[in-house]
């Protein structure tokens, strides 16, 4: 029992609850903020007379709290906690981690605030306005020293990919949003640039940052479960670097078409085919969590799987003839949400629960709940998915007619649009199901009088549906 | 079942802190502190007197204004008036409404 539940768990319990509560709070706003941006956008009355809350800044809203909120919290959390676990040791320097959990999530209310106010930036995954990056840089910062210090007390010189990811994305972020900061915010680029500046952001806040937060944990938790070495491993660091080097230069690829230089859409296409070998190489390491086992595979399974199919439909629509189809349609929300929602926050949702009965020491509250939430996540990513999908079809058929007014490819989506709403409503249900189960198993360890109950780790897992 | 208590973390020096929290901010500093602030500023943020006399017009929306009147009177000049182009290659510059009663007539001339 004592390799199961380590020190590096129940001594590093207190930030990796707080980032984790932090996160799943922010995960339950996103769904109701997402739910109001969606009905709003089959039937645009809805709240229209309330300005904080018109779709505009709805949607801005449900993808910071969403993107910062929960993905960035569990992220980090599941980051330190597997870079702790891999150190031996608990994690160092708790008290930045504190801090800079409680300063970072001071930081997503105030951008909240400014969105809301009228602050919004219209960048694709900086709707932070400019005056809370300071503040976002330096918690990102004071929480990762936690686990920079763990990366560098590793117990093997050689580390391993959940190692590569994690760290990766802890250095890799603040560069980012630095970079960002600059040519968009505090001496902005003029003119084309500034859409440039921008698609280079939204891309790599997702290859640099999320996507590494998620293959982390995968890469941490698959060979675990399975108990099997990860085939072919000897390709993982090709694959890693793959998404270090090429991830960022993809993002020219939203630009097809636009009155930016021939270049960089140039690059974007090739980068996107390069960047399929990483693709590969992560189905071919983590091909083994497709053969089944607890809940944390099953969610880590569809992830992956989510994964791959996002960066296959990624590359297909770099090409301009795939691209003039699917280019201004609900395509690149579909795309957006499997991505953010299908993979990586799939991925962690797996990561947690794996990692919460090691850090508290005790099993879930409720395995109803569990498969509950199991059940309605993959039911809601496949409905929004999908019926964003099929909108998006209907909208680029219409509008290659120009007989087709603008007013009759709303109408025609709009069966679609409202099927995206009962997605968002059952994904919602699910989280908070997903919260009350976490919620209440965290508060056991809160309970002093009660003495740990170390179980066995076939019973820490909620069984498979 | 008796648990052996967990070792306390081991502290972090202060110097580690402080160079992991200096490099992360680097990136900031050198972006912020040095490209953001030694970049050109937009003629329109300089002060009239420090631009070069090519850009001086771009100073204020009043000189932005009476550029663009003058830029439109040449052009409204140019349209509407006779002139040499390329006087060695015989090119002529001729008003738009005389050019385009030449051009229908050049078409209504073709069967």
């Amino acid at each position: 029992m004592k390799a199961e539940v380590t020190p590096a768990d129940s001594r590093s319990r207190a930030p990796l609850l707080l980032l984790l509560l932090f996160g799943l709070l922010w995960l339950v706003a996103s769904g109701l903020l997402g739910l109001v941006a969606s009905v709003q956008l089959h039937s645009p009355r809805f709240l229209s007379d309330c300005a904080v809350l018109t779709y505009g800044r709805t949607g801005a809203l449900a993808e910071t709290a969403f993107v910062y909120g929960w993905l960035a919290n569990a992220g980090l959390a599941l980051a330190l906690w597997i870079l702790g676990r891999l150190a031996g040791d608990p994690l160092r320097a708790q008290g930045w981690a504190l801090a800079g959990a409680v300063f970072w999530n001071l930081g997503v209310a105030a951008a909240l605030f400014g969105v809301a106010t009228g602050d919004a930036t219209g960048f694709a995954l900086l709707g932070l306005p400019g005056y809370v990056h300071l503040i976002m840089l330096f918690s990102y910062s004071a929480i990762a020293v936690s686990g920079i210090l763990a990366w560098s007390g590793r117990l093997r010189e050689v580390p391993y990919a959940s190692h590569w990811y994690a760290a990766a994305a802890l250095f890799l972020f603040p560069w980012i949003l630095s970079i960002a900061h600059v040519t968009l915010f505090s001496a902005p680029a003029r003119g084309v640039v500034q859409a440039i500046a921008a698609g280079w952001y939204a891309q790599c806040a997702w290859t640099l940052w999320l996507a590494p937060l998620g293959l982390s944990v995968a890469y941490y938790v698959v060979p675990r479960v399975t108990g099997r070495v990860l085939p072919s491993y000897e390709f993982a660091s090709l694959g890693f670097w793959c998404l270090i080097f090429v991830g960022g230069l993809t993002g020219g690829r939203h630009l097809l078409g636009g009155p930016v230089p021939a270049w960089i859409a140039s690059v974007a296409v090739v980068s996107s085919a390069l960047l399929l070998f990483h693709t590969f190489v992560v189905l071919l390491n983590l091909r083994g969590c497709f053969s089944g086992g607890g809940i944390a595979i099953r969610f880590i399974s569809f992830g992956i799987a989510a994964y791959i199919v996002g960066a296959l439909a990624g590359a297909a629509t770099s090409f301009h003839g795939i691209a003039a189809h699917t280019q201004f349609t609900h395509f690149d929300e579909a795309e957006r949400q499997l991505a953010l929602y299908g993979a990586a926050s799939t991925l962690l949702f797996g990561g947690i629960y794996f990692a919460l009965p090691r850090i508290t020491g005790r099993a879930w509250l409720s395995g109803g709940l569990v498969r509950a939430h199991l059940f309605l996540s993959v039911a809601g990513i496949l409905l929004l998915v999908g019926s964003l999908g099929a909108a998006a079809v209907i909208q680029s058929q219409d509008l290659s007619e120009p007989a087709v007014a603008f007013a009759a490819i709303a109408g025609h989506t709009r069966p679609w649009l409202v099927g995206a709403t009962a997605a968002q409503a059952v994904l919602l249900l699910g989280n908070i199901a997903f919260t009350v189960n976490f919620v209440g198993t965290a508060c056991t360890v809160l309970k002093l009088s009660e003495p740990a109950s170390f179980n066995p780790p076939s019973a820490m897992e909620a069984p498979a549906p | 079942m008796s648990e052996e208590p967990a070792p306390a973390p081991r502290p972090a020096s202060l110097l580690a802190v402080a160079a992991i929290l200096v490099l992360l901010s680097l990136f900031w500093v050198l972006a912020v502190g040095v490209y953001a602030r030694h970049r050109p500023a937009a003629p329109q943020n300089e002060a009239p007197e420090n631009l070069p006399k090519e850009l001086a017009w771009k100073a204020t929306p009043e000189s932005r204004r009476d550029y663009l009147a003058d830029l439109r009177e040449k052009q409204m000049n140019q349209a509407g008036s006779y002139g040499w182009v390329d006087r060695k290659a015989g090119v002529v510059r001729l008003p738009v409404e005389r050019a385009m009663e030449l051009v229908v007539r050049e078409y209504g001339s073709r069967k």
